[in-house]
């Protein structure tokens, strides 16, 4: 099992992105709510000892940075353009059929 | 605390990282308990004794594995989750995990042992005014369970070994 050392900073800005993302699922989010309810805790960091301030699952980093990330990758990719662009030239076709 | 990056060979006693976990078995997030000191943890197994007829020497096996875990928490002035959890672990039984390991948990390579534990021994004490104020902790792995599944304690083990 590999764990990764997270700052308490990192964490909560994680959950907080990844919780608002509208396409996260009922098991992601239980995991999204149990890390930002560790990262809601009042630790006193470890300073000067060079220790993160937590240690999380790698795989659980990978998830909430994937969901951190996921209003970026969702933005109108090529294909749905040219799908706008469909809707376009239907309108288009029905103006020609109007005159 | 860890001496990473030093080149000596063998590890210092004050070396090994003690964890509780703010999270879930499922999902854990590990803080270091830094306010803790004298560290002990052994595991001890139990024998049961075999006495075959065709043998002249008394053979062991292991039985039931116990680990007993006890610190000393020095108290801070400050409010501390830490102590706040290992309180409530012996006023309301709360399980609370916690996690000792050779080196950093997030180095991949630690060896140690992890268990949700319940405190049952929590010291007080009020001294002449020169010493800090210490907790002496006792805990031991109880029947955690979580999503319908009893966790047992787990040896955290570097996969290369």
């Amino acid at each position: 099992m590999a764990y990764v050392g997270v700052s308490r900073e990192e964490l909560k800005d994680l959950t907080a992105k990844a919780a608002a993302n509208p396409d996260i699922t009922e098991d992601q989010a239980a995991v999204v709510s149990v890390l930002a309810k560790s990262a809601a805790l009042g630790i006193k960091s470890p300073k000067g000892s060079g220790l993160p301030d937590y240690n999380i699952k790698s795989e659980h980093l990978e998830l909430l940075k994937q969901l951190a990330a996921e209003p970026v990758a969702a933005l109108p990719g090529p294909g749905q353009v040219e799908s706008d662009n469909q809707d376009q030239d239907d309108d288009q076709e029905g103006d020609d059929v109007e005159l | 605390m860890s001496t990473t990056g030093t080149n000596h060979y063998y590890q210092q006693d004050d070396e090994p990282f003690f964890y509780y976990n703010t999270g879930t078995d499922a999902t854990p997030a590990w803080v270091s308990i830094t306010d803790a000191e004298e560290i002990s943890w052994p595991v001890t197994k139990g024998q049961v004794e075999r006495k075959p007829r065709g043998s002249k020497f008394t053979l062991k096996r292991g039985g039931k594995k116990e680990a007993v875990l006890t610190f000393n928490l020095l108290k801070t002035r400050a409010q501390d989750d830490v102590f706040d959890a290992i309180w409530d672990s012996y006023c309301n039984d709360t399980p609370i995990n916690f996690a000792l390991t050779d080196k950093a948990i997030a180095e991949g390579d630690a060896n140690g042992i992890s268990a949700w534990c319940e405190v049952f021994e929590f010291s007080n004490a009020a001294g002449s005014g020169e010493n800090g104020v210490v907790h002496e902790i006792s805990a031991e792995p109880t029947d955690y369970v979580e999503a319908g599944s009893l966790i047992h304690p787990s040896l955290i083990q570097d996969p290369g070994t």
